[in-house]
């Protein structure tokens, strides 16, 4: 096996953020729980869950319209689904804990199974299998943006909902769900990390979750230590990155007037 | 409970973490039997997509045979989906197509017949949807104004001064469209590439966390 100055630095990389999140799921598992700063769009979702509890009507849940295992070349992207996923995880076990229904839909078959295993995870840790009905979990289309937007209008005109929870990989199609949400005034929580959708989030909705928030949302939806470890790893792995850039910045300036070579890739 | 404890999330997760390092390495243009690994897993993942896909289909085509068996709100669009999964699938398979030699099967449903129904029925609706963006656009920028939330003032003005600078006259101003530019290269992309580094900070640790069996949300406990 040949390994290129490429796949050694993937491996460093790798290896340096592996020694990271172990390091810290230690420290949260020994109670050095981080200090979060408020997020007012979750505070509208847990509103949701427990009004939803009390009216009895769905919450809806979507990771949006991207593909598990879409990369390069394709709209949405992996980490963006995980993120996605792991939020509707997260709510589906609130919701079932505190018996408030939800409705799950998804644009991609393998996020769908991984959704439906996921919800009737929820129910059976809840204890409550006998709530859990396979068919709240849906598959409005297969990586067609459009077709699933029109999906999830339907959803909304079929039935009343507490409250909509987009949180995934959204991009232009948002704005026909989101604006669609708003004149029926349902409660939208919403988040993704792309440039094209956020300002139409923003637009639409206040509760807006902006770029990384969207991998930190199941931290503040859990009172789980390990769950809160991914903020710490986020946050030392962002101090570091402004480290160098702030560092690169300096050393830039400093170059000529000292004779240094410049930054390779500058 | 600890996953070294929990052999059936222990199996999962280092499956899962292999799996994933060796597709993780062939990013890096690794050569040899580790490219040769990589490979075959992603053939895997491509096999195991196509059967999801065969469950996602069974599963919508089930949901919507219920809708108009029990003549649920709004069947008459199930039926019409059911028609055309039908149809789509059936054209995509049976359609005879013409060779020099007679008559022959579509090879795939990327066939002539199923790219002309895509063409004519599907390409019309979807452009139709996304011309509807304009006015949902104007729609959901008129009610954040009246919402008065800071953030949408901010996102409405700088669209406004955009498009009118943009203008041609307004262009043809000397230092406009030096202006423009400039905030375009630095201001525009340093607001761009934060939000980038920290997406892309949250994905790096959202995929090591996978990897390492921290979060899985492919595994049926």
């Amino acid at each position: 096996m040949f390994l290129t100055p490429e796949a050694v630095l993937i491996l460093l990389l790798t290896l340096v953020v592996v020694s990271l999140t172990w390091l810290h799921h230690a420290r949260t598992l020994a109670g050095h729980l981080p200090a979060r700063r408020p997020l007012p769009a979750l505070d509208a979702l847990r509103a949701a869950l427990a009004q939803g509890a009390e009216t009895g009507r769905a919450l809806h849940i979507s990771p949006g319209a991207g593909l598990i295992g879409g990369g390069e070349g394709t709209r949405g992207t992996t980490a963006e689904m995980i993120a996605g996923l792991n939020t509707a995880e997260r709510v589906a076990a609130e919701s079932a804990l505190n018996g408030a229904p939800v409705l799950v839909s998804s644009a991609d078959a393998v996020a769908h199974l991984a959704l439906r295993g996921a919800v009737r995870q929820a129910y059976q840790v809840a204890g409550q299998t006998q709530d859990y009905d396979a068919s709240r979990v849906q598959l409005l289309a297969q990586s067609d943006d459009l077709a699933y937007a029109t999906g999830v209008t339907a959803l909304y005109a079929r039935q009343p909902l507490e409250a909509s929870v987009l949180i995934g990989s959204f991009g232009q199609e948002f704005l026909l769900i989101g604006e669609d949400g708003a004149q029926r005034d349902l409660p939208q929580v919403v988040g993704t990390t792309g440039t094209v959708a956020l300002p139409l989030m923003q637009l639409t909705t206040p509760n807006t979750l902006i770029g990384e928030e969207i991998f930190a949302a199941e931290s503040y939806l859990t009172p789980q230590p390990s769950a809160q470890a991914r903020l710490l790893t986020q946050d030392a792995l962002r101090t570091v990155v402004i480290v160098l850039v702030l560092g690169g910045f300096v050393y830039g300036l400093a170059a000529p007037a000292l004779g240094l070579p410049p930054l390779p890739g500058l | 409970m600890s996953i070294l404890r929990d052999p059936k999330r222990l199996i999962a997760a280092i499956i899962a973490g292999v799996a994933g390092l060796f597709v993780l390495v062939d990013f890096g243009g690794v050569t040899g039997p580790s490219a040769l690994v990589a490979e075959l897993l992603i053939e895997w993942a491509a096999v195991i997509t196509a059967v999801a896909l065969l469950i996602g289909i069974l599963s919508v085509a089930g949901s919507h045979v219920q809708r108009v068996r029990l003549r649920r709100a709004d069947w008459p669009f199930s039926l019409v989906l059911l028609l055309g999964l039908i149809s789509v699938i059936g054209v995509g398979i049976f359609f005879p197509l013409p060779t020099s030699t007679g008559f022959e099967l579509p090879s795939s449903l990327a066939e002539v017949p199923i790219r002309s129904f895509f063409r004519t029925v599907y390409e019309p609706l979807a452009a139709s949807l996304l011309a509807l963006l304009a006015f949902f656009s104007l729609s959901a920028v008129l009610r954040a104004l009246g919402r008065g939330s800071a953030e949408a003032i901010v996102i409405v003005t700088v669209a406004v001064v955009v498009l009118i600078v943009q203008l041609p006259i307004v262009t043809a101003i000397p230092g406009v469209g030096s202006t423009l530019q400039w905030m375009n290269d630095y201001i525009a992309v340093a607001g761009a590439r934060g939000l980038l580094i920290g997406s892309a900070i949250g994905a790096l640790v959202a995929g090591v966390r996978v990897l390492l069996g921290f979060d899985m949300p492919y595994i049926d406990r």
